[in-house]
């Protein structure tokens, strides 16, 4: 049932994808004066490399500038909006103790207190410290996080650090056969898979299952603090596709301004 | 409140003065419009229709979800002219916006008093594009141009209002 269901929104992503690239076609037709970048395909299901063909990136989304800035921004937002901060201390009334006035207000020689735990005492409550839940979430605005994006994959590209496959299928269900394959091509000991949708060929679902450097996504999921963690980023050619139409359009959107209106906690 | 307000309910109401009956009377009130009811309880008779065809009239009317491409036409009837094709060729380039207009805006500050004019979106030599520019505008004016070249973004800003100059630059050019 819940196999079928899955499948079902598989198949209706890939018809909204099918979609987005009609809506899309569109931004294809403008020149440009950067020309798009040219990178190879290439096979995983031997060791040795083979070159299967070229594909054009669209250079809105591969050749970006590479705004460090906002991959900066974007990584450091990722770690705070779910972070929430434990942390706490007592205030006066919430420490053990301190009912009765210590000594009487006067004829004692001695500056008048009326609690042992005013937070001028040592061991009394403290001032303006940490409260606990304290959230951390915000939302950055939604152009910095399509440029973040952008800025992030065409840091990788440019880099070296991005691949493209035909496709994640792999002869065997060996964990030492990606190991041999990462090693020889020198993707570097940490590699992010990122296939279209969310079901894998098992293959590499097995063979990557022990590996704890080596992980799948699909491209739904695609973030700029996963793209930066991995040493490499391998994209399969549909996941490609579709990440360039999804950020096309996001780029290209008619209403820009909705995207960018302030953020609402009961939002869809 | 519910009750406070049924109780309260004749001092809300709309108060037609009988006497005129030329006078409009608009009802205006929250009270006088229906509530939403469900599309079932409707007298309304409509019909489901599966029909790709009558779908694709229904999609012509939806607004689309990108901004859609231009369509080249010999002459315009307004000012908008579409960005060249030769001017791939030079040394530098801005691209248009996602709207196909020039991104040249202006920032105010300071009550108004501060006008600083952001050229944005350009690619490759900005430097050269900064000096072009300079010159262009410093004939019209007495005080030196100032700029600010930010070619990590792809911006330059000038301090002044020089949005119609450069928009007119950009169109002798192609851009």
């Amino acid at each position: 049932m819940l196999c079928s269901n899955l499948l079902k929104s598989n198949l209706k992503q890939l018809s909204n994808c099918l979609k987005s690239y009609s809506n899309v076609a569109a931004v294809e037709g403008q020149k440009h004066y950067l020309k798009p970048r040219q990178v190879w395909i290439e096979n995983l299901d031997t060791i040795d490399e083979k070159k299967l063909g070229l594909i054009d990136l669209h250079p809105d989304v591969f050749a970006a500038n590479p705004r460090i800035d906002i991959i900066h921004q974007n990584v450091r937002w990722q770690s705070l909006y779910r972070y929430v901060s434990f942390a706490h201390t007592k205030v006066r009334s919430e420490v053990r103790g301190g009912g009765r006035k210590p000594w009487p207000q006067k004829g004692m020689g001695k500056s008048r207190h009326s609690s042992i735990r005013s937070p001028m005492w040592r061991g009394g409550g403290i001032i303006h410290g940490p409260r606990s839940p304290t959230s951390h979430f915000y939302m950055l605005p939604f152009y910095t996080r399509v440029l973040g994006l952008t800025s992030t994959l065409s840091v990788k590209l440019a880099q070296d650090d991005l691949h493209i496959v035909k496709n994640l299928d792999i002869p065997t269900e060996e964990s030492s056969f990606m190991q041999e394959l990462v090693k020889s091509r020198n993707w570097g000991p940490s590699v992010l898979f990122v296939d279209e949708v969310d079901i894998m060929p098992r293959n590499i679902t097995v063979a990557t299952d022990e590996i704890k450097h080596m992980n799948l996504m699909p491209a739904y999921s695609l973030n700029v603090h996963s793209m930066l963690k991995y040493d490499t980023l391998v994209m399969t050619e549909a996941a490609v596709n579709r990440v360039i139409s999804k950020l096309l359009e996001a780029l290209n959107r008619n209403d820009g301004n909705a995207a960018m209106e302030k953020f609402k906690l009961d939002q869809v | 409140m519910a009750s406070l307000a049924s109780k309260f309910r004749f001092l809300l109401k709309p108060k037609v003065i009988p006497t005129i009956e030329a006078i409009s009377c608009r009802y205006s009130s929250f009270r006088s419009s229906p509530f939403i009811h469900d599309v079932d309880d409707s007298k309304v008779k409509y019909e489901t229709s599966k029909d790709p065809v009558e779908w694709s009239f229904v999609e012509r009317i939806l607004p689309p979800k990108v901004v859609p491409n231009i369509i080249k036409k010999d002459e315009y009837l307004s000012e908008w002219r579409p960005q060249s094709e030769e001017v791939v060729n030079q040394p530098y380039f801005i691209q248009r916006n996602k709207n196909h207009m020039m991104p040249v805006y202006m920032k105010t500050s300071y009550r108004g008093m501060r006008r600083l004019t952001y050229l944005k979106k350009v690619q490759g030599d900005i430097w050269m594009l900064e000096k072009d520019l300079k010159e262009f505008l410093q004939k019209e004016q007495l005080k030196p141009i100032q700029a600010q070249v930010n070619e990590f973004v792809g911006y330059i800003c000038f301090h002044g209002d020089y949005v119609n100059a450069i928009k007119y630059w950009l169109g002798q050019k192609g851009f």
